[in-house]
């Protein structure tokens, strides 16, 4: 069996209870809302996107501490990234969940989340911040005429 | 006893671990007389037939119907329940009629009414419960007009674990022409049901929940209404005369039952009652009893955990669902399994109470008479670990 505290270690633990960047931008360009029918935990981020860097990013949600943990690490790893790396990031992070070997370092603290694929039942927490992300990426490319598609 | 491997499975209102007697049962089926039912003539298409119908016979003796015709076997719970829905309501609603649920109905006993409103025009009301999660018969009393066509209710909520009488309820919808429908799923494995002392219409549960197999079910029904009742599947095994163009329908049960059973199924869930009858109710009714109230009380002595519903033992017919103060319930849930405890969390198929309760989530412990005072408490160390951990 998994040592538990492998999953709640102590970084998810804070960022569960003292999340950052939470709470909703007055003038987001993009909100995009984000739940897992399964449990009902939400995300909903606001991102303002200038020229092509994440300005700011902003998170409120429900849920467990898995899924709220990762939303805020997540705020922390992309805010000040372009468009550009942050799709190569989300990238990673997808592999990370899938526990693929990973190769830029620049996840920073959202690496944690690598011991979830000993937890299978919770991947989709994990994932839900960043599900919502990539689709104001995909959003934002609509707007600026250019296909970007994750595969989900 | 501990069957899943040292796992403290205390999940069993999702479904119920089934004994080895029904096992031998499904596997003698299979290995030694796989052949259909109702139309063979060989000798062994005969003897399953009477094994099949023997099952009919013995479900209605199991839930006191007095003819076992009145026994329809569907797929489970939520299959018996559309049945009624589109086969009973929907050609019995005119616009301006009305249905009733509860809010504290599993989704299976609310969407296929939700459904059937928005197709015949009528009104599905919603009655709401107590704080200790009790039907509010006061105001289930004043919805029940002369519109009310139907009522459907779960005898026993899969999320608060209350019970509710429905004799009385069975009076004052009777008294209107409306016909009752109950929702057992959640009361079979744990109290006698007897349809002729509840004077109810129509009465839907799960073999899986009983100790029994996956995809089988049953649907009681009164003679007369199984009779006005529509078949809401059609085809083989279901018919009388067919022509090209047209085809007339066998006598309930069988015009419920299209197509090849599950015959395995209905076979375990033979062998599932015959395993409750052996163990008997009342001893059942008494370890479910303990076990809810060590439960109960070990929660209640953590002032960081709220019980939902009443905080009496006795009003938890096997189930309990709580929250851990700023623990979500899903993280309880992970930490419980780390510990060997299998418990619920989530919504439980019923957003309507969530709402009601002001809660996105409930952690929901559920017994059978199998589990062990032991497993109890290894989920209140799981309790205390999670605290811990999140500290
Ligand atoms: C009260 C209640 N009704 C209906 C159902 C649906 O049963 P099934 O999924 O076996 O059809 C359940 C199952 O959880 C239940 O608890």
């Amino acid at each position: 069996m998994s040592d538990i505290r492998q999953l709640y270690q102590r970084i998810i633990i804070d960022h569960a209870n003292y999340p950052h960047h939470y709470g909703k931008l007055a003038c987001p360009d993009f909100v995009r809302t984000c739940r897992n029918p399964d449990c009902g935990d939400t995300i909903t981020v606001f991102v303002s996107i200038d020229t092509d860097c994440f300005n700011e990013l902003n998170f409120v949600g429900d849920g467990c501490a898995i899924s709220q943990a990762s939303a805020s690490i997540m705020t922390d790893t992309l805010i000040d990234k372009t468009v550009a790396e942050a799709t190569q990031l989300i990238q990673e992070f997808q592999k990370l969940l899938l526990g693929q070997h990973i190769t830029t370092g620049d996840l920073g603290d959202s690496v944690v989340f690598g011991k979830l694929k000993q937890f299978p039942t919770r991947v989709r927490c994990g994932a839900l911040a960043w599900h919502a992300v990539s689709d104001v990426i995909e959003e934002w490319g609509k707007r600026s005429g250019q296909q970007i598609n994750f595969s989900k | 006893m501990t069957i899943y491997n040292h796992l403290a499975y205390l999940d069993n209102a999702s479904t119920t671990p089934v004994p080895q007697h029904v096992v031998d049962v499904i596997d003698h089926y299979y290995h030694c007389e796989k052949v259909n039912v109702h139309r063979g003539m060989y000798k062994l298409a005969n003897v399953v037939t009477q094994q099949y119908e023997g099952v009919r016979q013995k479900v209605a003796k199991f839930i006191n119907a007095d003819d076992k015709n009145q026994i329809v076997f569907t797929s489970g719970t939520t299959d018996s329940l559309n049945m009624v829905a589109f086969g009973y309501a929907l050609s019995h609603l005119q616009p301006d009629d009305e249905m009733i649920v509860s809010v504290l109905e599993h989704h299976s006993n609310l969407v296929p009414w939700q459904q059937v409103a928005a197709k015949s025009g009528g009104r599905l009301r919603i009655v709401k419960v107590d704080g200790k999660g009790h039907l509010d018969q006061k105001q289930l009393t004043k919805m029940i007009n002369r519109h009310t066509k139907v009522v459907s209710l779960a005898m026993v909520s899969n999320v608060l674990g209350t019970y509710t009488d429905m004799r009385p309820i069975a009076q004052k919808a009777h008294e209107i022409g409306a016909v009752l429908v109950v929702d057992a799923a959640q009361a079979v494995a744990h109290m006698p049901i007897d349809v002729q002392k509840m004077n109810v219409d129509f009465v839907a549960f799960s073999g899986h929940k009983m100790f029994g197999p996956t995809g089988v079910g049953v649907l009681y029904g009164k003679s007369e209404l199984l009779e006005e009742m529509n078949p809401v599947r059609f085809g083989g095994e279901m018919i009388d005369q067919v022509t090209s163009r047209s085809a007339t329908f066998q006598p309930a049960p069988l015009k419920f039952e299209a197509g090849t059973p599950n015959i395995a199924g209905v076979l375990g869930l033979g062998a599932a009652i015959d395993y409750i009858n052996g163990i008997g109710y009342p001893s059942i009714m008494g370890t479910d009893h303990l076990l809810v109230e060590r439960l109960m009380s070990e929660l209640n002595g953590l002032k960081f955990v709220t019980i939902y519903g009443s905080p009496s033992a006795d009003d938890h017919k096997a189930v309990v669902s709580f929250n851990v103060e700023g623990i979500h319930a899903h993280d309880i849930a992970t930490i419980l399994d780390s510990v060997g405890v299998a418990v619920r969390a989530g919504h439980h198929c019923a957003h309507p109470l969530m709402d009601f309760l002001r809660t996105e989530s409930v952690v929901r412990a559920s017994v059978s008479f199998q589990n062990t005072i032991k497993e109890i408490d290894q989920l209140v160390v799981g309790i205390q670990k999670a605290r811990e951990i999140f500290k």
